[in-house]
């Protein structure tokens, strides 16, 4: 009995141990720099965001056009950069990032499976 | 010659009184020739002013008792002054002889001389180049009036009962004028009487004779002539009477013999007062080698006006015309070389009025031919037989309007036609109008030789016509058709005619022609009218083209269509009992067609037309070669208005109409199946296509549509979308199918060719087209600029390989999008809400789009019915039983439905109870690994609710709760259509003092399992999550949301 209550004790404050010590500061980005066309790094991918949080995306590699992106809606806030993807058939794919880098011409993000993303400015 | 028959008068005195000297000498003094010859010439140079010859003179008494009778021959009167052809003779007989009435004369000093005969002789008139002539024998004595002439005979009377001249040469020679006359051998008895002058009658009858006529241009002889004559002359009028029996005349002229024996025959009988210059002809009797002319009436001459006044009245028999034909002379026969004719011919009328150098008298005739028959090949190429004919002609020059020929009767006969006209033509010398009606029965192959050799025409058959027509020459000329009356009957038997490549053939055929239409059935096509009415007519061109046609009727009334400035009116009317056409491989056939077009102008606006079109068989049958099409009835009704204003061919023609089909069926050789069509009825016009029923039968689907195609106009005036409302109502429908046959409708692409774009990136989808470019491979292509709406009511469908049933929703077709909008069916293995959508903006670049929703739904069936949700969510196949399933999925598809992963979206929500876990050895190093109690090789999960999103490759699983056993775990992760997969199992709830977690990683080929960090040990207790997680939870309810919400719009 003694030995199962001094596991769970010791359970319960290696999880405590672990649990406080992974808490961090997210970094601020400035969105601002986030407006515009950026393209993927090695890829014909092809992101742009708009001011007003709306944005597109298309791969030409597919022989899709930029008239035919399909759209999203964006907000980034601290570092999590956060995509809902507007379905014409109603319905929404979110897709959540982590951006570890952003500036006037280099944006890099990653997701919660450790891939990550880089993107060139275009324009 | 005035001058010579008076001289000749006086000679003749002469000589009687010789002869009456004579005899006084043989009275008182001789009788012997000896003596008496002297005494008379003495005597007869006394009294004859010229020399003579006397050759014996014998005086005999008992031989002419009671008369004396003196007989001198070789008796002449000389002219020596004279030198010409005459010799110095003006007058030689061989004898004279005379008989004097001695009683008359020694009582009342009248000279009556009875039996004079003067035999074989000759009379010379000879007039010489000067104007000299031999017979002037008076020398002309200014101091002697004229009277004396009349008034110096010693006798009251001179009566001369007989003359009689045997084989007497007269000739008359004129060298001044060049003329020479010749009378050879008259034999003549005259009875002649002359009182003072005012009267003289003669009778003279003639034997045969000849007379010769020459002068400077012209030599003419005529033989056998014979007249006798009365001719009576007191005062100015003058009786006479000549008659001269048929005889065989001769008449040469300028060396041709333009009369050889031919029979000549006279007959006049006529007054004439020479002060008043008028004839009375009581008879004049010609006749000329059985042509007879018999003339009655009388004639003045108006020396003032120089009119000459006529009233006569004819009759011209030619009994046989080729006798006249044969009177021909030699030569003009090269004018009727060839000809033959043969009948009699009778014509008889009046000449009544004025002739003068303006005006002509009025002739009527009234012409009469009978049995007439003419060949002449170089002008008909067949001859005319048994011409019968009643004509009469009234010809006025002065006045045409009374001018007119009546044709009572006249018939011509080939051998082998007929034809008979009869009428009546006016105003013949100015604007003929004729009002005539012919009657033919016509062989035709008698007229082939009137049509060009240029022509190639061969006829055979016969034509029986009946034509009347009422039209005036100008009329013809101008072709004023709106002014003739014309109607025709053409009844044409055993008929063919082949022109060219061309061939026609009927058996029995009527045609009917009327000008105007006296039975217009509408006020505007009272023009003309025809008709044609066939028992069989078989029309070819050439070897591939043929049609045949039975109980053929064709009317046909029309406006004139000549006025260029109106729309023509114009009605036709087909009825046939059966239609055959081909034209090489194709052919058609018709039982019971009927046809009814018009053409009239519009009523609002009439400068454009307006077509009427009805259309109406029984059975019918189209063989197009490679399709081919048969129905039962057809009725098509249509009104097309015309606006030659559009240039688009649809706005250009507006119809307005029904249509009715039955039993329809068609082949179509780009159709693998029949497309049967028991019942179709629409109505339709310019705005709107209306089908009442369309029962159809096509491959494997049956359904009936009905409904509306509306906005049809503005549609192709570009004004608007094409609209439609249907039902579309079946028992078993193939989708499959039926997309395949609308497949590329209204698409603009080719589908050999796309722009440069598409051929870069699926440069397979161009090399792989097949060469036959009819057989449409692209994708299928929805129309554009349409709405239309089929509201589905399917008992059954097939799609896919998977049967559904109880179909009931719209079909939508709007712009280029093709839409299920939530369409309820049933499949075994759930009932199903569907909303789908196909868009093909392009080509290469289409657009499918699903909202799909399972309320109960077995997993195996759904990964059954949606091959491709295995790859999008692998994990499914991992459960088995019942749960509820919403999809919402999109993406864009190449030509050859390639996804284009790229675009790929999509977000799911899964919810089961009572799931059963079936991938054993997954299942058993996960419950391994985190100790679950009960580790089957199938286990019950309790509950599951679950939300997936797909972006391109990328499948994430939203932390979920999961509840197995004595556990509850959240598992959350990634699946990438690569089939590899990072997973996260956090328990929550367990038996286990602490939070144990399993990643799962790898691909379904080499999994990887390992304990980690619990990623999601919070997720299900909020007061403990994280932000980020609570993010998560947002998210996850956001797609639950959006993916339920046409559930529940569908159920509201």
């Amino acid at each position: 009995m003694m030995k199962k209550t001094f596991l769970y004790m010791l359970a319960v404050v290696a999880a405590a141990l672990c649990f406080t010590s992974c808490q961090q500061e997210e970094p601020n980005f400035d969105e601002s720099l986030l407006i515009g066309k950026w393209q993927e790094v090695g890829t014909q991918v092809f992101y742009t965001y708009a001011s007003d949080y709306t944005g597109k995306t298309w791969d030409e590699a597919d022989d899709v056009t930029e008239a035919e992106a399909q759209p999203f809606t964006w907000t980034l806030d601290h570092a999590t950069l956060t995509q809902i993807h507007i379905m014409e058939m109603g319905s929404n794919v979110p897709k959540t990032y982590t951006v570890t880098q952003l500036t006037s011409n280099k944006l890099t993000y990653e997701d919660d499976f450790g891939h990550e993303y880089s993107f060139n400015k275009v324009n | 010659m005035k001058k010579f028959f008076k001289i000749f008068g006086i000679t003749l005195g002469s000589l009687v009184g010789l002869v009456l000297v004579v005899l006084c000498i043989a009275l008182w003094l001789v009788f012997t020739p000896e003596r008496l010859t002297p005494i008379v010439r003495s005597q007869v140079e006394k009294y004859v002013p010229c020399p003579t010859h006397i050759g014996r003179v014998e005086l005999t008494f008992f031989s002419s008792f009671p008369r004396f009778e003196l007989q001198i021959d070789q008796v002449a009167a000389l002219n020596p002054q004279a030198q010409a052809e005459c010799g110095d003779t003006l007058v030689r007989a061989d004898r004279l002889q005379a008989a004097i009435d001695v009683k008359a004369f020694l009582q009342r000093q009248e000279l009556r001389l009875s039996g004079i005969r003067l035999l074989d002789g000759r009379v010379c008139a000879y007039v010489d180049g000067t104007g000299r002539a031999n017979f002037d024998l008076f020398p002309p004595s200014p101091d002697e009036p004229e009277t004396n002439d009349e008034g110096g005979l010693p006798f009251g009377l001179i009566d001369v009962e007989t003359i009689e001249l045997r084989n007497i040469d007269l000739s008359y020679i004129d060298r001044q004028s060049g003329m020479e006359a010749t009378v050879r051998g008259l034999s003549a008895m005259a009875d002649a009487s002359l009182r003072p002058m005012d009267s003289l009658t003669v009778h003279l009858a003639t034997e045969p004779f000849a007379v010769a006529y020459a002068d400077s241009s012209l030599t003419a002889e005529v033989r056998g002539l014979a007249p006798a004559i009365h001719l009576a002359l007191q005062g100015n009028r003058v009786q006479a009477d000549l008659r001269m029996k048929p005889q065989a005349v001769s008449l040469t002229y300028a060396g041709d013999a333009y009369l050889t024996d031919a029979e000549l025959g006279l007959d006049l009988q006529a007054e004439a007062d020479l002060s008043r210059l008028s004839a009375q002809v009581e008879r004049l009797a010609l006749s000329f080698n059985g042509l007879s002319l018999d003339v009655q009436g009388a004639a003045s001459i108006d020396t003032v006006q120089r009119d000459i006044h006529t009233d006569l009245a004819y009759r011209l028999d030619l009994p046989q015309v080729q006798r006249l034909l044969a009177s021909v002379p030699a030569a003009f026969h090269e004018y009727i070389e060839g000809i033959e004719a043969a009948g009699s011919l009778t014509a008889q009328g009046t000449v009544r009025g004025v002739y003068n150098r303006t005006t002509m008298p009025a002739v009527t005739a009234q012409v009469m031919l009978k049995e007439v028959s003419a060949d002449y090949p170089s002008l008909l190429p067949f001859p005319l037989k048994q011409v019968d004919g009643n004509l009469t002609a009234y010809v006025d020059l002065q006045r045409d309007d009374t001018t007119f020929l009546q044709i009572e009767r006249l018939s011509v006969r080939t051998p082998q036609s007929r034809i008979a006209l009869s009428g009546r033509a006016d105003r013949l010398l100015s604007d003929p109008h004729a009002d005539l009606t012919a009657d033919a029965d016509l062989h035709l192959p008698e007229l082939a030789p009137f049509v060009p050799d240029s022509i190639n025409v061969t006829m055979n058959g016969t034509l029986k016509a009946h034509v009347a027509a009422r039209a005036s020459l100008s009329q013809v000329e101008q072709m004023a058709l709106e002014q003739i009356k014309a109607s025709a009957s053409l009844q044409f038997t055993d008929l063919a005619v082949a022109y060219d490549t061309l061939s026609l053939a009927t058996n029995d055929t009527r045609i009917d022609l009327a000008l105007p239409n006296p039975n217009a059935r509408t006020p505007h096509t009272g023009f003309a009218a025809a008709s044609i009415q066939s028992d069989q007519l078989d029309v070819a061109m050439g070897p591939s083209m043929q049609a045949d046609l039975r109980q053929l009727a064709l009317n046909v009334e029309t406006s004139d269509v000549r006025d260029t400035t109106r729309i023509p009116a114009v009605n036709l009317r087909l009825q046939a009992g059966h239609i055959q056409a081909g034209m090489d491989s194709l052919s058609a056939q018709v039982e019971q067609p009927e046809v009814a077009v018009s053409v009239a102008p519009q009523r609002r606006n009439a400068g454009q037309p307006r077509f009427s079109v009805k259309v109406g068989s029984g059975k019918l049958n189209a063989d197009l070669g490679a399709d081919r099409v048969q129905a039962d009835l057809l009725d098509v009704a249509a009104t097309v208005f015309y606006n030659k204003e559009q240039e688009d061919i649809f706005l250009r023609w507006m119809p307005r109409g029904a249509f009715n089909l039955q039993q329809g069926v068609a082949h179509l050789a780009a159709l693998p199946y029949p497309v049967e069509l028991p019942q179709v009825k629409m109505d339709f016009t310019p705005r709107t296509f209306e089908i009442e029923q369309a029962g159809v039968h096509l491959g494997a689907s049956d359904f009936n549509l009905a409904g509306k195609l509306d906005n049809i106009l503005p549609f192709f005036r570009g004004d608007s979308i094409l609209r439609g409302d249907f039902a579309f109502t079946s028992a078993h429908t193939d989708i499959d199918q039926l997309m395949a046959l609308t497949s590329g409708l209204g698409s603009e692409e080719e589908t050999t060719d796309g722009d440069a774009s598409e051929a870069t990136a699926t440069p397979s989808a161009t090399e792989d087209a097949p060469a036959d470019t009819a057989a449409y491979t692209g994708p299928y292509m929805v129309p554009q600029g349409i709405d239309l709406t089929l509201h589905t009511d399917i008992a059954e469908a097939s799609f896919n390989q998977n049967l559904i049933t109880n179909v009931d929703g719209d079909v939508r077709v709007a712009n280029g999008t093709l839409a299920l909008e939530e369409l309820t069916f049933t499949t075994p293995g759930s009932d199903i809400q569907l909303t789908a959508m196909y868009q093909t903006p392009r080509r290469n670049h289409l657009f499918v789009g699903l909202d799909f929703h399972m309320m109960k739904v077995e997993i195996a069936d759904l990964l059954h019915m949606i091959p491709d949700l295995d790859s999008i969510m692998p994990m499914l196949r991992s459960f088995d039983g019942t749960g509820e399933f919403h999809l919402a999925a999109e993406t864009n598809l190449d030509s050859l439905y390639n996804l284009k992963m790229s675009t790929l979206r999509g977000a799911a929500s899964i919810r089961g109870e009572e799931l059963t876990l079936v991938d054993g050895e997954t299942f058993a190093e996960i419950a391994r690994m985190l100790r679950f109690k009960n580790r089957q090789k199938e286990n019950q999960v309790d509950s599951l609710t679950a939300e997936f999103t797909v972006f391109r490759n990328e499948i994430d699983v939203y932390p979920f709760l999961i509840a197995i056993d004595r556990y509850k775990a959240v598992v959350g992760g990634r699946h990438n259509l690569d089939m590899s997969f990072d997973y996260n199992i956090s328990l929550v709830e367990s038996p286990l003092p602490f939070r144990a977690s399993v990643d799962v990683s790898g691909n379904l080929d080499d999994m990887k399992f390992r304990l980690a960090k619990a990623k999601y040990p919070d997720f299900y207790r909020p007061a403990a999550r994280y932000e980020v997680q609570n993010k998560q939870q947002e998210l996850r309810d956001l797609i639950k949301r959006s993916l339920v919400a046409n559930v529940a719009n569908k159920e509201k």
